[in-house]
């Protein structure tokens, strides 16, 4: 087998790493795909939090090291998933709405093949990937695990060294065990990604609205989020990771009104991975966790204690795991590369460029179409905001923080924004249209008291 | 209505898809690219790439190296660059964002595009039309 296709090969061994999660409750009752994505999702948590901490502890990571101890997890762990007690789902169906099927299905097929074409004929290669993610992963993958040495080096600063390690840590488990770095392949995990998002995506907004809305969701989702990632040009960048993870939080944590336990342990393995992903993943999970929070006193539902556990706890503990590692080897927790960004470089000499390029940003290859759609839907379930107060809080805290950092940058900001408001901004874009699809099509807003999961 | 304009949104979109591959020439979109970027930069690029990876192969694992360029600018883009090519060996760069060079402790030279003054102390491995490999003597 050719390396490239080894290496490929080698992120599917998470589906096995995560097994567990296929067999949580609700979630053992999705379609296979889809149980596949999820326990993708938790297998490549895993690895990087086993990856960190034998790095931390100075263990040699190889592909034996690293494989047998999830292996044995998962085959425990699932045994103990399976006995959890199941959780029945509901689903609301609109049968006038089947004839639409086919068509939202060639969006979504068509999506993907733009997607994926752009992405093997290198059209939406990240520079990211070229000069940081998948350097760090490469030496990860030759000196056997995280080296305090090569992420403290002077001549390394341009890596952004204090970004969290899951994508080099995933990338270097791929080079372990194809014997080197394929650049190529390396770049096709975005597509993995993408896919395992959507047939996650589509499964746990089928479980709340039933199939045709879930489908019309997901077409949306599966389009608008095929052109960002092209034209932001993100392959092989930790965006489409943390783009799976805050979207299916998202999606988990907004369907999740029956309080499943399968869902909120879900949402929990992706804030962890949003976490583990990059800086940005901080502030997401510091707002959507916040936003669930908020939206149970606002709802008058109190916050369970399990809740608060599988939103704040688990996250930051899983997380916490890097920080330590850094402490202990003195790596910079700080981005040396943006060191003059501080807040007394704040200045509103550039307001006029940085309004007029964020727009042009924002409204990328799709000319706005999406945002204003799901912006118009939020306005006009205003009544509902509670119900996705998540999502929002997402969208308009994120915004407000990487609108405030241009805001910080020192100079003319007009570059900085065209590199980056466009990437950063799809995780974003995704909760818009997840929050505005279960608004519009959530047909139990008339009968509060259907809930779609019986406990 | 609003699931019309869903609807109507989803294929809509699909419009800029379509567009980014029709405006492309057809033989552009037919062709196999030859480095991991080649759809999103300019040839320079992908002639350092080139020429990272042909050095690779002289350069062998667990040696310094350092990269010279016609400019400091190139210098730096090709260093780090080769950083994920070379990762078993140690890169000093001999430009990097204003720091003094550091190339000088390296034994191999990657010299893109060989126009790197010539050096008496150096043994040349290797020369490609990208660029040429050579070694320091005495390290």
């Amino acid at each position: 087998m050719s390396p490239g296709i080894l290496f490929l090969s080698a992120q599917l061994a998470f589906v096995l790493f995560g097994a567990p999660a296929a067999f949580l409750p609700a979630l053992r009752r999705f379609v296979l795909p889809a149980r596949i994505a999820a326990a993708f999702f938790a297998g490549a948590v895993l690895l990087t939090l086993e990856f960190t901490l034998f790095s931390l502890l100075s263990i040699s990571c190889t592909v034996v090291t690293l494989s047998l101890p999830l292996l044995v997890l998962a085959v425990i762990g699932s045994a103990m998933t399976m006995r959890l007690p199941d959780e029945e789902a509901v689903n609301v169906t609109l049968a006038s709405e089947r004839r639409l099927s086919p068509m939202l299905v060639l969006v979504i097929i068509l999506a993907s093949i733009h997607l994926c074409a752009a992405v093997v004929t290198t059209r939406a290669t990240s520079m990211d990937y070229l000069y940081t993610w998948g350097v760090r992963g490469a030496h990860y993958a030759v000196e056997h695990g995280m080296r305090p040495e090569f992420l403290k080096a002077p001549f390394n600063i341009h890596m952004h060294t204090n970004y969290p390690p899951l994508l080099p840590s995933t990338l270097a488990w791929s080079a372990l065990a194809a014997g080197k770095t394929s650049w190529r392949s390396g770049l096709v995990t975005s597509v993995l990604w993408y896919f395992t998002t959507l047939v996650l995506l589509m499964e746990v907004l089928k479980r709340r609205l039933g199939s045709p809305s879930a489908l019309l969701i997901t077409a949306l989702w599966s389009i608008t989020l095929s052109l960002t990632l092209v034209s932001s040009m993100s392959a092989g960048s930790a965006e489409p990771p943390l783009l799976a993870f805050e979207t299916i939080a998202v999606a988990a944590l907004l369907t999740n009104r029956s309080r499943s336990l399968g869902l909120s342990l879900l949402t929990s393995i992706c804030l962890a991975g949003a976490l583990l992903t990059k800086i940005e993943g901080l502030v997401a999970v510091v707002l959507i966790a916040g936003g669930a929070l908020i939206a149970d006193v606002l709802q008058q539902r109190r916050a369970r204690e399990r809740e608060v556990v599988c939103y704040a706890v688990v996250p930051f503990a899983c997380w916490g795991l890097w920080p330590v590692f850094e402490k202990v080897y003195g790596v910079n927790t700080s981005d040396v590369m943006r060191a003059y960004e501080t807040f007394s470089a704040f200045s509103l000499q550039y307001l006029p460029q940085i309004i007029l390029v964020s727009l042009r940003e924002l409204a990328g290859p799709a000319f706005g179409v999406p945002w204003l759609l799901t912006i118009a839907v939020i306005v006009r379930y205003r009544r509902q905001w509670r119900e996705v107060l998540p999502a929002l809080a997402l969208c308009a805290g994120s915004l407000a923080v990487y609108e405030g950092y241009y805001f910080i940058h020192g100079s003319d900001p007009t570059t900085w924004i065209r590199w980056t408001l466009a990437r950063v901004t799809m995780p974003l874009l995704s909760a818009l249209i997840v929050a505005a699809g279960l608004l519009a099509f959530d047909e139990t807003h008339a009968d509060p008291g259907v809930r779609p999961f019986i406990e | 209505m609003i699931r019309r304009l869903w609807l109507a949104s989803s294929f809509l979109l699909l419009l800029p898809a379509v567009f980014f591959w029709t405006r492309l020439p057809l033989d552009d979109v037919a062709r196999l690219p030859l480095t991991p970027f080649d759809g999103v930069t300019t040839s320079v690029e992908t002639d350092e790439w080139d020429f990272i990876v042909r050095a690779h192969a002289v350069v062998p694992p667990g040696k310094t190296f350092t990269v010279r360029a016609s400019t400091p600018q190139l210098a730096l883009e090709v260093y780090m660059m080769s950083l994920g090519v070379l990762p078993e060996d140690e890169g000093f760069p001999s430009s990097y964002f204003g720091a003094p060079d550091a190339g000088t402790k390296a034994e191999y030279v990657l010299d893109y595009r060989c126009g790197g003054k010539p050096d008496s102390a150096m043994q040349r491995l290797a020369a490609f039309p990208s660029g040429c490999v050579d070694r320091r003597g005495s390290q």
